[in-house]
C-alpha cells in the first residue's frame, strides 16, 4: 500500500502539475527567489500542495495535511528522475511559465478573475497574495493574538509577528489568503490591523518618535536604560485599554541572548510589555483623550464672517454659510450610464428588490428643500431635490424595514451606515434631480442618497443599493476616523466625538 | 499601515514656533504641539479660531511634515482672498501665538513606506502638501520606494517647497520630480509648459521601473478631477487613485 502511493502520489501530483485541473493561472505565484509554483490538489482524499521549483533544479515537493498537520507526504521529489524526465518537464513547465508570465503581468486579467465580494474596498491584495482569489475578509475572532503571534484558529497555524505573511490590512479588519481559498488551507499571507506607536515621553531618546515599525521599537529600546514601569494608554479598534510597560531586563531576556549566541554580553534592554499584547499591536500615546480643553480666544481674531441673520439656528457649530456647492469623494468620479444603471434592496446578503432606471423613475416623485451640511465645515442652504422618498421605496417593495440599520452602496465600492429610522418618516430620499436637473456626475448622479439632517458623507454618491444590516455596521468613512452617526448639531464630526 | 483606524483626537493647544514664506501666497507655520501625536503622511489637523463674541471658524489644513518630525507640525497654508482662516494666518498670526488644534485626522487619504510601491503622486498648488508629507516621509524612513511626483503650479515662482524638491530630486534615488507650470516656459529639461493630460501621466509613469500600485491626486477640485480623468486615460485603474480635493 505504501509503495503503491510512493507512485501515485508524485505522479498525481506531476500530472496536476503539467495539466492542471484547478484554475492554474490564479495560483501561481512568485515567491521571493526563484521562480516556482505552487498549487493546492486533492490526492485521493487528502488536501495536498505541490510545490514546484523551476531552478537550479526542476523538481516538485508534495505535502498533504496529514492529522491537521504538514507532513511531507511519502517523497514526492523528483530530482531522480532520468535526465530525460527533467529537460522534458523543464520545457513543458517553461512554456507554462511562459503563460503564467503573462498572466501575472497582465493586470486587468487578474482583477477579471476576482470574484467582486472577496475584494476588499479600496485596495487590492497584492499579487504575492495569490491575488484577490485565495483571500478575503476574516472576522476578529477567527484570528487569535497570543504574544508570540497570530493564530489562526481555523488551521491551528501560528504566524509569529516577524513573519513576512503578515502584512498591514489597509481597511483596520483582518483578511486571510489559504491555498485555495480554503478554510483550512495553509496561509498564504494575513492581513493584521497594524500600529503606530507614540512612546512614552518619560522614556528619553524616543520620546515623542513616532515608531512606524515593530522593529525599530525594540531597536529604539535597546539604547535605553532599565527605567520604572509606568502606564500607557493604549487604543486599538477604537478601543482603549491601559497597561503597564517599562523598559528593562528580565531572566528571560538573558535566555534568549544566549540562545541566539550573544552568551558573553549583558541582555539588551527591551520594552516589557504585558503578555498577550505586542508591539505589533499596539498604539500607545500617554495623554488622556477625555481631556477637553475650553476654547480661548485666538489673538487677533474677529468674528469676520457672521452669518447672515436670517441663518440665526441654522448652522450647526462648527460650520459656515457656502454659496457654491463643493464637490468631495474618495476617488475619481465614476461615469454611471443610466443604462447600467440599478439599484437593489437587500435584507443582509439577500436581494429584496431590483429596480431598473426606467422602473425607479417610475415611482412616486418627492421634492425636498434642506440645508446641508459637510463635515468639511461648508453649510449650504435651501438646497433643493427631488427623488424617491426611502418610504415609497419600501412601499414599492412591499416591506417595513426588516432590520434597525442598513448600508448603503455606491457603485464606486463606498458604503455608509445610517440606521433605519434615519431613513424613513420622511427623513431620507433617493435623489434624482438637484435644482430640478439631474444631478451631475460630480455630485453623485444618475442617483444619490440625501439624508440631510446628518453630515453629508452619510449622503453616498452613485448609489446602487440600499442593505438593511443586522448591525450598525461602519461604512468606508466610519472606518476611517469618522463618526459612526454623524449629527452636525452634535458635531459628531470623528470617532471619539461624544 | 495605509488607512488608519480612528485613533483619539482632542482639541489642544499649539504654538507657532517658526513662520517661513514658501511662495508669494503660501506661508508655512511650524506648530509645537503641547500634547503631541504621531501622524500618518497625508492626513491633516482642524484649526480652530475663537472670536472675542465666541464665534468659531474651523478648517481643516493638510499636514506637510513628515511622521518622523516629533512634536512639531508644519502647516503650509495658502492665503485665499475671500477666506476667512488664511488671511488671520497670513496678517495676523505670529511666533508664540497659541492656536487651537486638532488631529491627526482622515484615514484614507495617507501612505506609509511600509505600503510599498511605485507610487505617483500629483499635486495641483498647494494640493502638494500632504504629497509633501510622504516625500519626506519617504526620505526620513530611507525607503526605496519609487516615487514620481506629478506636480502642476502656475509659475515657478509658485512652487512650493521648490528647493527641497529639486533637491531630493537630484539625489536620483528613486524619488523623480516632474514640474509643470501652465502660465509660464518649463524652468528644467524633461518638466512641461501645460497642464495635466495623459501624455504627460504616461511619460511620468515610465520614470518608475513598473506600474504605480497607487496614484494620490490632490488640489483643487477641477484640478483633481482633470489629474483623475488623465490618469484613467493613461491605464490607472480607477480603483488605484485616492483623491483628495478641496474648493469649489
Amino acid at each position: 500500500m505504501i509503495l503503491w502511493s510512493l507512485i501515485t502520489q508524485p505522479a498525481s501530483a506531476f500530472r496536476e502539475f503539467v495539466a492542471p485541473r484547478y484554475r492554474p493561472e490564479l495560483h501561481y505565484m512568485r515567491g521571493p527567489g526563484p521562480a516556482y509554483a505552487r498549487r493546492a490538489v486533492m490526492v485521493g482524499s487528502r488536501n495536498c500542495v505541490v510545490d514546484c521549483h523551476l531552478w537550479p533544479l526542476c523538481r516538485c515537493h508534495i505535502s498533504c495535511v496529514i492529522d491537521d498537520r504538514t507532513k511531507p507526504a511519502p517523497s514526492g521529489v523528483f530530482a531522480g528522475m532520468t535526465l530525460l524526465a527533467v529537460v522534458a518537464a523543464a520545457l513543458v513547465t517553461a512554456a507554462l511559465v511562459g503563460v503564467w508570465v503573462f498572466l501575472m503581468t497582465s493586470d486587468a486579467m487578474a482583477h477579471d478573475a476576482l470574484p467582486t465580494a472577496a475584494q476588499p474596498r479600496r485596495w487590492s491584495y497584492p499579487f504575492s497574495c495569490c491575488s484577490g482569489y485565495d483571500c478575503r475578509e476574516v472576522a476578529d475572532n477567527a484570528i487569535g493574538e497570543r504574544p508570540e503571534g497570530y493564530v489562526i484558529k481555523g488551521t491551528g497555524e501560528l504566524i509569529t509577528y516577524a513573519d513576512s505573511r503578515i502584512k498591514d490590512s489597509a481597511d483596520g479588519v483582518f483578511h486571510w489568503c489559504s491555498m485555495a481559498g480554503a478554510n483550512d488551507g495553509h496561509t498564504i499571507c494575513l492581513f493584521c490591523t497594524a500600529a503606530w506607536i507614540l512612546i512614552s515621553q518619560r522614556i528619553p531618546p524616543i520620546q515623542l518618535r513616532a515608531i512606524m515599525d515593530p522593529k525599530d521599537l525594540s531597536r529604539a529600546a535597546a539604547d535605553v536604560a532599565p527605567g520604572p514601569r509606568e502606564t500607557l494608554n493604549v487604543w486599538r479598534n477604537g478601543k482603549a485599554m491601559q497597561i503597564s510597560a517599562a523598559v528593562g531586563r528580565n531572566s528571560d531576556d538573558a535566555k534568549t541572548a544566549s540562545a541566539e549566541g550573544n552568551g558573553g554580553k549583558s541582555p539588551r534592554p527591551r520594552l516589557l510589555l504585558p503578555a498577550g499584547i505586542s508591539s505589533r499591536t499596539l498604539a500607545a500615546v500617554d495623554f488622556d483623550p477625555q481631556q477637553r480643553i475650553v476654547s480661548m480666544v485666538t489673538r487677533g481674531f474677529f468674528s469676520g464672517r457672521k452669518p447672515p441673520t436670517d441663518a440665526d439656528g441654522r448652522i450647526p457649530p462648527g460650520q459656515y454659510l457656502e454659496q457654491s456647492f463643493p464637490v468631495l469623494a474618495a476617488g475619481p468620479t465614476p461615469r454611471v450610464r443610466t443604462e447600467d444603471w440599478s439599484f437593489t434592496l437587500k435584507h443582509g446578503p439577500r436581494p429584496l428588490k431590483k429596480w431598473t432606471w426606467a422602473e425607479f423613475n417610475a415611482l412616486p416623485l418627492s421634492r425636498m428643500t434642506r440645508d446641508i451640511h459637510c463635515v468639511t465645515a461648508w453649510t449650504k442652504f435651501d438646497t433643493s431635490w427631488q427623488g424617491v422618498l426611502v418610504d415609497d421605496i419600501l412601499v414599492d417593495a412591499g416591506i417595513a424595514p426588516p432590520t434597525a440599520f442598513t448600508l448603503a452602496h455606491s457603485f464606486d465600492g463606498y458604503a455608509t451606515n445610517v440606521p433605519a429610522k434615519d431613513l424613513t418618516g420622511g427623513k431620507a430620499m433617493v435623489a434624482l434631480l438637484y435644482e430640478g436637473k439631474p444631478i451631475t456626475p460630480d455630485h453623485g448622479g444618475p442617483a444619490r442618497l440625501l439624508v440631510p439632517h446628518l453630515y453629508f458623507w452619510k449622503s453616498a454618491k452613485w448609489l446602487n443599493g440600499l442593505q438593511f444590516t443586522e448591525h450598525d455596521e461602519p461604512g468606508f468613512w466610519e472606518l476611517r476616523g469618522y463618526h459612526i452617526y454623524g449629527d452636525p448639531w452634535r458635531e459628531q464630526r470623528y470617532t471619539d466625538d461624544p | 499601515m495605509s488607512e488608519a483606524a480612528a485613533t483619539q483626537s482632542p482639541w489642544q493647544m499649539a504654538k507657532i514656533i517658526r513662520i517661513e514664506k514658501r511662495t508669494p501666497r503660501v506661508t508655512s507655520f511650524f506648530f509645537k504641539l503641547s500634547r503631541p501625536f504621531a501622524h500618518q503622511a497625508g492626513q491633516h489637523v482642524d484649526v480652530r479660531l475663537t472670536a472675542p463674541d465666541g464665534y468659531q471658524a474651523r478648517r481643516s489644513y493638510s499636514i506637510a511634515s513628515a511622521p518622523e518630525s516629533g512634536g512639531t507640525v508644519e502647516l503650509a497654508i495658502e492665503r485665499l482672498e475671500d477666506g476667512e482662516v488664511s488671511p488671520f494666518f497670513h496678517e495676523v498670526a505670529a511666533v508664540g501665538d497659541e492656536i487651537e488644534l486638532r488631529g491627526p485626522l482622515g484615514g484614507h487619504f495617507v501612505w506609509s513606506d511600509s505600503d510599498g510601491g511605485p507610487i505617483i503622486l500629483v499635486g495641483g498648488g498647494s494640493g502638494v502638501v500632504p504629497l509633501m508629507a510622504m516625500v519626506r516621509h519617504r526620505t526620513a524612513r530611507k525607503s526605496s520606494v519609487p516615487v514620481a511626483l506629478v506636480f502642476s503650479a502656475r509659475i515657478w515662482e509658485e512652487v512650493i517647497f521648490r528647493d527641497e524638491l529639486i533637491k531630493l530630486d537630484d539625489r536620483r534615488d528613486g524619488f523623480d520630480l516632474v514640474l509643470t507650470l501652465t502660465r509660464e516656459p518649463a524652468q528644467r529639461p524633461d518638466d512641461y509648459s501645460r497642464r495635466i493630460d495623459a501624455q504627460m501621466m504616461m511619460q511620468s509613469m515610465s520614470r518608475l521601473p513598473e506600474p504605480p500600485k497607487l496614484a494620490i491626486v490632490c488640489g483643487w477640485n477641477a484640478f483633481v478631477s482633470a489629474a483623475a480623468q488623465a490618469l484613467i486615460d493613461a491605464d490607472v485603474p480607477a480603483g488605484l487613485i485616492r483623491t483628495e480635493r478641496y474648493g469649489v
